[in-house]
C-alpha cells in the first residue's frame, strides 16, 4: 500500500469517526417519538437548518457532475445551475416553504403528499404525489453512492474498488441515520457543510496554483479547446430548459422539502434563505472552473469517466496529507445529501403509506422502529442500483430532476389557487409525467422538444392540463379548501 | 383586504414577474457560441461577467422579498 493510499485512508477514517461520533451524541437528545426521528421536533435554528438544507441540495452533481460536465462543455456548466437555481430555489422557500411551515405547524404535515392531499383531503392524489417522489428520489439517492465510490476509488488509485467504496459511504450513513434520525443527520449535515465549503475554495486555490494561475490555466483552456470558452458545446435550448427546470425541482425535493419545515419559526427559514444564494453561486463557480482546467492537465477522459476528474486532480496536484482532507469534503456534499434522501423517502413510507394502512394505530415507538428498517433496505436497494450503474451522473440528475419539476404546479397551485380542483391536480401530474415519459424513450419525436431537454414540454403539458381540468370540474367545496385559505389569509399576502 | 396586504401582494407579484425575465434574460444567446475576450484578471470574459450580473439581480429579488414581502407572522 502507497503512502498516498495510506493518508487518504487515514484521514477519510477520522472524517467516518467524527460524523458517526455526531450522530451518536445526537442520540443522547432522542425523544423516541416520529416527530422527533423525521423532523428533529421542528426545532432547528439558523445554521443548522441552512446547514440541513443546503446539504440536502449540494450533492454528487456538484462535487462529481459539475467538474465532471465542464471538462466536456466548458465554463457553461456553473451558470447551468448557478444563474437560476442558485437563487430561484431560495425564492421558492417564500413561495412554497412559508406556507407549508404554516401548515406543518397547524397539521402536523410531514410530506409534500400531505399538504397537497391535505387541500382536498385525497388520499388518492397523496398517494400518488408520494409513489412519483419516491421513484424520482431513489435514483438521485443511487448517485450519492456512485459519486462517492468513484472518488474513494480514484483516490485511493483502485486499491479500493467503486463497490467497496459505496459500501463504506452506505455503513457511515446508515449508522448516525439510524442512531440520530433527522437530528443526526441535521448535526451531521452542519458538519459537512463547513467542510465541504471550506474544501470547494481550498480545491480551487491549490489546483489553480499547481497550473500556473487561473488566468493561466484558462489561457491553455482557450488555445487547446476553445470550444470549452465559447459554449458551443451546449445548446442554449438545453442551457434555458435545464435552468427553468433546476430551478423548479428542488423545492419538491422530499429531502428539502422536509427540511424547511424543520425550522423553529419563519425567520429562522428567511435567514436561511438570505445565506444560501452565496454558498450556492460559489460552489458552482469553484466546481465547473477547476473541471474545465482538468482538461488541459488530464485530456482524454470519455463520457461518464470526467465525473471522477476531481479525485484525479487532486492526486496529480496535491500533496498527499491534503488530498485526504479535501477527499473529506467530496464525501461530505455527497453524504449530506444520501442522509436526507435516506430519510425523506422512509417519511414518505412512514406517513403517506404505513400511517394509512393497518398500522395506523401502531405507538410512536413501533413507528421510529419500522423507520429504521425501513432505512436499512432502502440502502440496500440504493447499493444494489449503484451496483447495476449504467450511466453518468449527470444523466441520472438531468431525467430525476425533470420528474420533480412536473410536480410543482399541483404544488403550487395547492397552496395558492382556490379554484383549483384535486380531479385537476391529479391529471396534471399524469399528463406531465406521460409527455417526459414519451421524450425520454423515444415515443414523441425528438423533432417536437425544438431541442429544449424533455422536462421544459413536459412542464408546460402539465400547466395546461391543471388550467384546463380546473375549468371543466366544479368549484371545490371540500373542507380542505376552507381550512387552507382561512388560514392563508390570516398569515400571508 | 387591508392596504398594507395588498401592497405585498403588489410586491409578490413584482418579484415574480422579475424572476421570469431573469430566467428568461439569463439566455444570452446573442454571444453564444463566440469566443470572447477574456476582460478580467485575464480569465473572466464578458458572457461570465453577464451570468454573474443575473445571480446578483436574482439574489437582490431574494433579499426584497424577506424585507419587503414575507413579514413574520403566526
Amino acid at each position: 500500500m502507497s503512502t498516498q493510499v495510506i493518508a487518504v485512508l487515514s484521514s477519510l477514517a477520522l472524517y467516518m469517526l467524527i460524523i458517526v461520533g455526531i450522530g451518536i451524541y445526537s442520540s443522547r437528545f432522542s425523544r423516541g417519538t416520529m416527530e422527533d426521528y423525521h423532523m428533529g421536533s421542528r426545532d432547528f435554528r439558523t445554521i443548522v437548518l441552512f446547514s440541513a438544507v443546503f446539504g440536502a441540495n449540494i450533492s454528487a452533481v456538484t462535487l462529481a457532475g459539475v467538474p465532471g460536465g465542464a471538462y466536456h462543455v466548458g465554463w457553461v456548466m456553473w451558470p447551468y445551475f448557478a444563474s437560476s437555481w442558485a437563487w430561484a430555489t431560495p425564492l421558492l422557500f417564500y413561495t412554497v416553504g412559508s406556507r407549508s411551515w404554516v401548515l406543518g405547524q397547524r397539521f402536523g404535515y410531514m410530506t409534500v403528499a400531505e399538504v397537497v392531499g391535505g387541500r382536498w383531503k385525497s388520499p388518492t392524489l397523496a398517494v400518488v404525489i408520494s409513489l412519483m417522489l419516491i421513484f424520482y428520489t431513489v435514483p438521485y439517492l443511487m448517485t450519492g453512492l456512485l459519486g462517492a465510490g468513484r472518488t474513494l476509488e480514484a483516490l485511493t488509485e483502485g486499491f479500493v474498488t467503486l463497490n467497496v467504496g459505496m459500501v463504506v459511504v452506505a455503513s457511515a450513513v446508515l449508522v448516525y441515520l439510524l442512531l440520530g434520525g433527522m437530528r443526526g443527520a441535521a448535526w451531521v449535515n452542519t458538519f459537512q457543510t463547513g467542510i465541504f465549503l471550506v474544501g470547494a475554495v481550498a480545491i480551487f486555490v491549490v489546483i489553480a496554483g499547481a497550473l500556473g494561475g487561473p488566468a493561466e490555466a484558462t489561457r491553455r483552456v482557450m488555445e487547446d479547446y476553445p470550444e470549452l470558452m465559447s459554449r458551443s458545446r451546449m445548446p442554449w435550448q438545453q442551457f434555458f430548459s435545464y435552468g427553468v427546470i433546476v430551478a423548479l425541482s428542488p423545492i419538491v425535493f422530499p429531502q428539502l422539502f422536509m427540511r424547511l419545515l424543520t425550522g423553529r419559526d419563519p425567520k429562522t427559514l428567511k435567514q436561511t434563505m438570505c445565506i444560501y444564494p452565496v454558498p450556492a453561486f460559489l460552489m458552482m463557480f469553484l466546481m465547473a472552473t477547476v473541471g474545465m482546467w482538468g482538461r488541459t492537465a488530464i485530456p482524454g477522459l470519455e463520457g461518464a469517466e470526467s465525473d471522477a476528474i476531481l479525485p484525479l486532480l487532486l492526486i496529480q496536484f496535491t500533496p498527499i496529507w491534503m488530498m485526504g482532507l479535501l477527499g473529506a469534503a467530496a464525501f461530505a456534499a455527497m453524504m449530506s445529501t444520501m442522509d436526507s434522501q435516506l430519510l425523506s423517502v422512509t417519511t414518505m413510507i412512514a406517513r403517506d403509506f404505513l400511517s394509512r394502512s393497518r398500522l395506523k394505530d401502531a405507538s410512536d415507538a413501533t413507528m421510529v422502529r419500522i423507520s429504521r428498517v425501513l432505512v436499512l433496505v432502502l440502502t440496500l436497494l440504493a447499493l444494489v442500483l449503484g451496483f447495476l450503474n449504467p450511466i453518468g451522473i449527470i444523466k441520472i440528475i438531468e431525467f430525476a430532476l425533470s420528474g420533480f419539476a412536473c410536480m410543482l404546479a399541483p404544488v403550487l397551485a395547492a397552496l395558492y389557487w382556490k379554484r383549483c380542483t384535486s380531479q385537476a391536480a391529479l391529471w396534471s401530474i399524469v399528463a406531465s409525467q406521460v409527455c417526459l415519459w414519451s421524450f425520454e424513450m423515444g415515443l414523441l419525436p425528438a423533432s417536437w422538444r425544438f431541442g429544449f431537454l424533455s422536462g421544459l414540454p413536459a412542464i408546460v403539458v402539465g400547466v395546461v392540463v391543471l388550467v384546463a381540468v380546473t375549468y371543466i370540474t366544479p368549484v371545490p367545496q371540500d373542507e380542505g379548501t376552507r381550512e387552507y385559505f382561512a388560514i392563508f389569509d390570516k398569515t400571508t399576502p | 383586504m387591508s392596504i398594507d396586504m395588498q401592497k405585498r401582494r403588489n410586491r409578490e407579484r413584482l418579484v415574480y414577474l422579475l424572476a421570469v425575465i431573469l430566467m428568461i434574460i439569463r439566455v444570452d444567446f446573442w454571444w453564444w457560441g463566440e469566443e470572447m475576450p477574456l476582460v478580467l484578471f485575464g480569465w473572466i470574459n464578458v458572457p461570465m461577467l453577464y451570468q454573474f450580473g443575473i445571480w446578483v439581480a436574482g439574489f437582490a429579488l431574494v433579499l426584497y422579498t424577506v424585507k419587503y414581502i414575507w413579514v413574520d407572522e403566526q
